[in-house]
This record gives structure tokens, C-alpha cells and sequence, in this order.
């Protein structure tokens, strides 16, 4: 197993995956108001041990009010994706800025908590790589 | 060759042929102290083989447990004879306590060898004993203070009884230093006592939020000097009831005059220290302002009983046998106070520590076994050297030669 | 009187070595640290965060080599019960009920700027480094669990079921931190609950999240000053009792509490011989006088009976 290759070598293809699925999201999507909203988003960036999000987007879209409720300090007119300002690795000192990772994890888990717990479990969006969980045989 | 054999048939085998001997030590008390070996040595020996879990009920919440609880906790200051006869006798000057000396120093000195023991077991990596003396220096630890001073305690209590086994192995020359610089040991015995006695109440400062308020208090080492006193002081007593009623072939005839009187004495002398005391514990609840602690269930009730049941009530027992001249009276007021001094150790170090956890266990059948074991031990130890040396008996030799 | 007296000297002579053991000169490991030293590093743990996902106990277990758990980690049935940490884990986390709602909080060592284990560590295996780990040395150990007794937050473990037993606690990733890496906990939050940085960065962000929403945060950073401070501090939206935090610890670093006591060994080393030795004098004293007056008085007896015989 050699994770660090792997992501290395997923990262670039994964932005490209995104970035393509945007594009046709944006050219076969519902629209809502002036705004293209895609109906899945694969989340694959920082996966090492799960799986990649399968992102239902358009059905939340359609939960929440406005866009800006999960694309939060959007600019006028603007809808931004989460990466453009929450980076992989940032430094805590600047203005307490969650990463990546923490960013997708607090936006969305602090309101499926809200809902139900089950929700709110790590299984529940994705599910893991490969059974890293070490339990106690039978009889050990 | 022949004067060693002569003198290990009459010290070691008390004069009788060996297998005369052998038959005579078959005993009701023997043979239960025998079964209570046979249960406890191998527990422990799983102790060192399995780990201290095996027989231990110390927990990851409560690391000291009934062991350490009895062993060192309450072995201690019932070990405090040592130094408080020394003082009477050589500080104080008060001769006619002479025939209580030894014995006094006798059980001081097995009280803490059998607290190093009951350590050597409760400890972790009892091969690493001496680490604190040697190897590295915790000094800002209180524990650190309690090692030394126990290390130091124990020789300054065998120089003290070494006058004993001087004349048991009859060597006069060695017998006169060691009588020499008895009044520099007891005023270094007495300063080590009143550091450690203190020190172990001390240990409980470091946990002021696990200790209950009412027997928390920033003066806890002096509770525990104090208490120690006073527990010393009703040791001798039943120390001496015990022998002189159980092995009286061993003691002097004229010893048997006096006992009642210098019973008497020593219960005078532990009033006044338990009314002291009483009184410090009062001041200790006034100063933490518990009073309305003294009525909660049950750890209220329990300070109550501790301090009215088992030193109010045992001091006025002391106070009665004195104005009444009965000796009976005083030896169960000894009786009283040593379980009262117990009862209070037990408490602070199972009890009332940790009060707030839930889920608490104090029932541990192994351990008190292997207690019961420990004990019977050491018993047996003073009851061999009881037999054998001047302790309550002067040596025939030796006659009229202390100063 | 001539060997007590050399004995008495001797005595003077150890009670001043020992005066070199005062207070202040004592607790060289704890003047070697600077009372809430801004440079040691800390973790930030908010409450808020946490969903009780346990990857921080699973990354822990991973990181630091123990043993598999009896239960895995995505069983979330553990949170019934308390939990502490042990022998195996040096992390838990359990869930409280709370005037808002279910909330959790993650254990582990706390790694106070003065901690009670290194005070009360006889043997000194207790070391606070620079970086703020305090690390428990297994070459000194002698396994008295003092430092369990000591420690105000219930946290070192010791493995009863091993002949040769150790203390086991959370390190602070030690090694990890020291490579410039995170600690294994803070590295696998999703939420990033826990923020690793130096001390005081953490208590400027923690000021800062308060500032920021009063309505999700109580005002109180645990771990500031608690115990002396510590360098794991908490976030919480409820009274900090709530989620099993212990707030009557106070502000004092333990060892204070046992200042008094040990200032008072060189004074008793010091004044004992010479109030014993004045006892033993007087008695001397008391002694030669009787028995000085008993000769005279046998004079007096002599002479009165030889006057009476004389008559």
C-alpha cells in the first residue's frame, strides 16, 4: 500500500474529474434562478481511507434556501466552490480558517446531526477503503 | 565449634532437643498461622509471576487499595512505638518505662521491616526499591521524603534494639556502642518520625479534589503525627497485654508488679494527646466550614463515628482508668483507639478518597488474604525473637548493666 | 554527653544540607519551566465540533501501536457508558447529555505547564519537555502509582496485568510533534475539533471563536489556568461540569498545595535536635539536682541523727 503515490497521482486527475463533471453538470443541469446546478458532485480530493462522496448536490440545492447557505461568503453574484478558499492545508493562525477536509466535514455534519445521529455517522456518506477497523478475534 | 552448638540448642532451639522441639510447635495457633501460609505464600508468588492484577484491587481510578491501605497507611503509625518509649525513657527521663523500652522498639522495628515488605509487594517493580535512594531524585515529591526517611528509620531503629541482639549473641564491647549513642538515635528516630508520620498524611495534599472536605485539610500531616502518637502509645499497651497474657514465661517476674502502673501511665499520656487531637479535628471542620457535611449520609455519620466513638469515647476510657486506677479499663481503651486509628486511615486511603467516583469495590477476598498472610508472618517473627532475646526479659548476663 | 553532643552536631550539619533542599531549590524541574511558557505547543479541542466519530481513538491506536480494542472503533454502543482512558487507549471519547442537547468530549493526558505526576514521581521519571509533552521515562518507573494518586484529571493508566508493568498515557505525539508532524488525533479529526499550535496562538483563537459567536461558546477557555494551566484546552457551548470536566480543580499548579508542607522538613531537621536535645538536658538536669538533694538531705539526716545521738 503506498498512499502517498496514489494521491499524488489521483490529485490532478480528481480536479480534471471535477472540473469536467462541473462543465457537464453546467451544460445538462436543472437550473435554479440564473445559476447551473449540478445534480451530483464527486468529493475524491482528500479520500485515503474512504471512498469517494457520491454528493446528491441538487437535492440539498433544492433543501436549502439559497445557494449561499453551503456556499457561504460567496460574493455578490457569485457562487464559489469550497476550495477556493479553504485550502488543504492552511495555516491555523490565519484568521482560524477550517481546512478542506474540515470544511466539507463541518458544513454538512453539523446539520445532519441536527436531523437525525444516524445521519451524522461517518459510514453514512462514505464508507471505508478497506477494513482498517483491528477488532478482537474470537476467543483472543 | 562446640561453645556455637551449645549456644544454637539453648538460643535457637530454647534449650530442648530438636525434636522435642519440633513436637511442641505443633499448636492450635500454629497450625492455623500454618494453613493461613500455605493459602497466602502462593498468592504471592502468582503476584510476581502474574502481575500485580492477579491479587491486587487497585484500579487505574484508585491505585492504592486495601494492601498499601493496611501496609503502609496503618502499619506505619502503629509502628510508632519505636519512638515515643525512646523519648520517655532517655529525653524525659523516665526510667521506671525501662522494661516497656525494648519491647516498644521491638515492634517499631518489625511494624516498619513489614511495611518495606508489604511494599516489595504492592510495588510495581519491587526490584527497583532502592531507585529512589540510588538511581534518581524526585525531591519535589512527598513520597520521595517518606522513602528516605523509612530507609533511614528502619537502621536507627535496629541500632536501637541492636543492644538486644548484643547480648543475645554476647558481645559486650559492640553492646556498650550501640547503649553509647542510644540518646543521638532517639533524637534522630524522632526527628524522622515526625516527618514521615506527617509526611504520609501529607500525601493527600497533592489530591485536594479527591478527598473528602471533611477529611481533607490542609493540616493533614499534622493529624497524622499527632494520631500517631497516641497510636504508639496504645500499641505498647497491647503489645504488652498480649505478651505478658500469651508468653509469660518470657517475661521478667517483677515486670508483673509494675505493668499495671506504667499502663496506667501510658493511658494518662494518650488522653491528653486524643483530647488534642479531637480537638484539631474539630478546628479542621471549622476551618472548612463542613458542618453541614457532618450529617450527610454516609460519609458524614462516619466522621461522627470516627471521632466520637473512636477518639472521644477511647480518651475518656483512658481518662476514667486513670482516676480509677483500673488497668483493665485502659488496655480496652487501647483496643479502642488503635481501631479508631485504623478505621481512620482506611477511610482517607479507600473511603473517603475518591468519594465522588461512582462504581467503587473494597471487597477483595485475594487481597485480604494475602494481608492476613503478610501479618501472620510477622507475628510469628516477634514471637520467635520474643522467645529468644532479652526483649521483655533482662539477660542473665547483662543483669543491672543499663545506665 | 560527648557523643551526643557530636551526635547533635551531626544532626546541625544535616539539617543544613537539607535546608539546600528548600522549596525553591527543590523543584529545579519545575523553575527550569517558565510558568506558562508561550512557546510550548497545545492542542485546541472544541466541543462544539465533535460528533463523536472516534477517529481520533482510532488514529491514537494506530499511531502509538496498542493493542486492538474489544470493541472497533465505528461501534458507537461504547458511548453508553463512561469511559477513561487505559491501559490500551490513551484516548476516549465519551458522549454527555447536556442542557444542549448530546454533545462529546475527547480524553487524554492534558499535559499541564506544572504537572501533579511530575511532583509527585519519586524517582523523578516524569519529564515536562520544552515542546509541552510530559513524557513518563520507563528506565526509572518503580510502579508506586503515586502519579495516578496525583493526577486531578484521572489520567495515567497503569497495565496491573503485567509482571513488569508500565504507566501508559498520551504523549502528545512526542515524536511525531518533535518531526514537525501533528498528533495523531488532530491529524484524523474530520472536523477539526482539535487545532495543534502553539500555546498561546491557541488561546487567541479560542478568544476569538468566543468573540465571534457568544451564542455558541460559554465564555471560559478550560485549561487557561485550571490545574496551573494545561496545555489541552476546551471549548464548550455548556458548563464545562456538564461534559465531565472537573471545575473545582481551581488555578493553583498541584504542587503549591504541598509548598507548605515541604518548606517545614528543613525547619523541623533544623530545630528538633536542639528542642530534643534541650529536653534530654533538662532532664539531666532535673536528675543531678535530685540526686544532689538527696545527698544533702543524707547529710542532713546524718548530722541530725548524729546531733540526736549526740544528745
Amino acid at each position: 500500500m503506498k498512499p502517498a503515490r496514489v494521491n499524488l497521482f489521483i490529485l490532478p486527475v480528481l480536479i480534471a474529474a471535477i472540473s469536467l463533471t462541473l462543465l457537464w453538470a453546467k451544460a445538462w443541469g436543472v437550473q435554479k434562478g440564473n445559476a447551473v446546478i449540478p445534480e451530483t458532485v464527486t468529493i475524491n480530493v482528500l479520500s485515503q481511507k474512504y471512498i469517494p462522496v457520491l454528493f446528491p448536490h441538487q437535492s440539498h440545492a433544492e433543501m436549502s434556501e439559497s445557494c449561499v447557505t453551503c456556499h457561504h461568503h460567496s460574493p455578490e453574484g457569485e457562487t464559489l466552490v469550497c476550495k477556493s478558499c479553504h485550502s488543504i492545508k492552511p495555516d491555523i493562525k490565519k484568521d482560524d480558517v477550517p481546512s478542506l477536509k474540515a470544511a466539507y466535514h463541518l458544513q454538512c455534519v453539523e446539520c445532519h446531526r441536527q436531523q437525525d445521529v444516524e445521519l451524522s455517522r461517518c459510514t453514512f456518506c462514505h464508507a471505508k477503503k478497506q477494513t482498517n477497523a483491528k477488532v478482537k478475534k474470537e476467543g483472543e | 565449634m562446640n561453645e556455637i552448638k551449645e549456644w544454637v540448642s539453648e538460643n535457637i532451639f530454647l534449650g530442648l532437643e530438636v525434636k522435642e522441639y519440633l513436637r511442641r510447635l505443633i499448636t492450635p495457633f500454629n497450625i492455623v498461622a500454618a494453613g493461613i501460609l500455605i493459602i497466602g505464600i502462593p498468592l504471592i508468588i502468582i503476584r510476581y509471576m502474574q502481575g500485580l492484577g492477579a491479587v491486587i484491587h487497585g484500579s487505574n481510578d484508585q491505585p492504592f487499595s486495601l494492601f498499601l491501605g493496611w501496609g503502609l497507611f496503618c502499619g506505619v503509625p502503629l509502628a510508632a512505638t519505636g519512638y515515643i518509649m525512646a523519648s520517655a525513657v532517655y529525653l524525659f527521663g523516665m526510667k521506671d518505662y525501662k522494661p516497656l523500652l525494648r519491647p516498644a522498639v521491638l515492634t517499631g522495628f518489625v511494624g516498619y521491616f513489614f511495611a518495606v515488605m508489604f511494599l516489595l509487594v504492592d510495588l510495581g517493580r519491587p526490584w527497583r526499591l532502592p531507585y529512589p535512594m540510588v538511581r534518581s531524585f524526585g525531591t519535589a515529591s512527598i513520597l520521595f521524603l517518606i522513602a528516605w526517611h523509612v530507609a533511614l528509620y528502619l537502621t536507627v531503629q535496629f541500632v536501637e534494639f541492636s543492644p538486644a541482639v548484643f547480648e543475645w549473641i554476647n558481645t559486650r564491647k559492640l553492646r556498650k556502642w550501640a547503649e553509647g549513642i542510644a540518646v543521638g538515635a532517639t533524637i534522630f528516630g524522632v526527628i524522622l518520625s515526625t516527618l514521615h508520620q506527617s509526611a504520609l498524611g501529607a500525601l493527600y495534599l497533592l489530591a485536594p479534589t479527591k478527598l473528602h472536605p471533611l477529611w481533607y485539610s490542609p493540616n493533614i500531616p499534622i493529624y497524622f503525627f499527632i494520631s500517631s502518637i497516641y497510636a504508639g502509645l496504645s500499641m505498647i499497651i497491647i503489645e504488652s497485654t498480649l505478651v505478658y497474657k500469651f508468653l509469660p514465661g518470657r517475661v521478667d517476674p517483677q515486670n508483673f508488679k509494675v505493668i499495671d502502673r506504667l499502663t496506667l501511665g501510658l493511658g494518662k499520656a494518650a488522653s491528653f494527646v486524643m483530647i488534642t487531637y479531637f480537638f484539631l479535628k474539630i478546628i479542621g471542620v471549622a476551618h472548612g466550614a463542613d458542618w453541614h457535611l457532618l450529617f450527610t449520609r454516609p460519609y458524614g455519620y462516619q466522621f461522627l463515628i470516627e471521632v466520637f466513638g473512636f477518639v472521644l469515647l477511647p480518651c475518656f476510657m483512658y481518662v476514667f482508668g486513670v482516676r480509677t486506677g483500673d488497668a483493665k479499663l485502659i488496655r480496652m481503651a487501647s483496643f479502642a483507639s488503635v481501631a479508631g486509628v485504623i478505621l481512620n486511615r482506611l477511610t482517607i486511603s479507600m473511603f473517603a478518597l475518591n468519594w465522588e467516583l461512582p462504581h467503587r469495590e473494597f471487597i477483595a477476598p485475594k487481597e485480604f488474604l494475602v494481608i492476613l498472610t503478610i501479618i501472620t508472618i510477622e507475628i510469628l517473627i516477634y514471637r520467635w525473637v520474643v522467645n529468644r532475646l532479652p526483649v521483655h526479659r533482662e539477660h542473665p548476663e547483662f543483669t543491672g548493666e543499663e545506665d | 554527653m560527648n557523643r551526643d553532643r557530636r551526635k547533635f552536631l551531626k544532626l546541625l550539619g544535616f539539617g543544613t544540607v537539607a535546608l539546600g533542599m528548600q522549596p525553591g531549590r527543590a523543584f529545579a524541574s519545575i523553575d527550569d519551566i517558565k510558568i506558562n511558557r508561550p512557546d510550548s505547543y497545545g492542542v485546541l479541542c472544541d466541543v462544539t465540533r465533535c460528533v463523536g466519530c472516534r477517529s481520533c481513538e482510532e488514529a491514537c491506536n494506530t499511531v502509538n501501536r496498542l493493542p486492538a480494542p474489544d470493541k472497533p472503533f465505528d461501534d458507537y454502543a461504547v458511548f453508553e457508558e463512561k469511559r477513561r482512558p487505559t491501559s490500551k487507549a490513551f484516548t476516549v471519547v465519551n458522549q454527555y447529555q447536556t442542557s444542549k442537547g448530546t454533545l462529546f468530549r475527547k480524553i487524554q493526558c492534558n499535559h499541564c505547564l506544572e504537572p501533579a505526576c511530575a511532583t509527585a514521581c519519586l524517582v523523578h521519571a516524569y519529564q515536562k519537555m520544552p515542546e509541552g509533552s510530559v513524557i513518563w521515562d520507563e528506565k526509572l518507573c518503580i510502579g508506586c502509582r503515586y502519579c495516578m494518586h496525583a493526577c486531578p484529571f484521572y489520567v495515567p493508566a497503569f497495565e496491573y496485568e503485567s509482571p513488569v508493568p508500565r504507566i501508559r498515557k498520551c504523549t502528545l505525539c512526542y515524536d511525531r510533534i518533535h518531526t514537525g508532524q501533528l498528533p495523531g488525533c488532530v491529524e484524523a479529526c474530520p472536523m477539526e475539533a482539535l487545532i495543534f499550535g502553539k500555546r498561546s496562538d491557541l488561546i487567541r483563537i479560542a478568544r476569538e471563536r468566543i468573540r465571534k459567536s457568544p451564542e455558541r461558546y460559554l465564555d471560559h477557555v478550560y485549561g487557561e489556568l485550571e490545574a496551573g494551566g494545561t496545555s489541552w484546552m476546551y471549548l464548550s457551548s455548556v458548563p464545562f461540569h456538564e461534559i465531565g470536566l472537573n471545575t473545582s480543580v481551581g488555578t493553583y499548579p498541584m504542587v503549591e498545595y504541598t509548598r507548605g508542607f515541604l518548606s517545614s522538613v528543613p525547619l523541623v531537621l533544623v530545630i528538633w535536635p536542639a528542642l530534643l536535645s534541650s529536653f534530654y538536658a533538662f532532664t539531666k538536669r532535673n536528675s543531678e539536682i535530685k540526686k544532689h538533694n538527696n545527698g544533702e538531705h543524707k547529710e542532713e539526716v546524718k548530722n541530725s541523727v548524729h546531733a540526736k545521738g549526740v544528745e
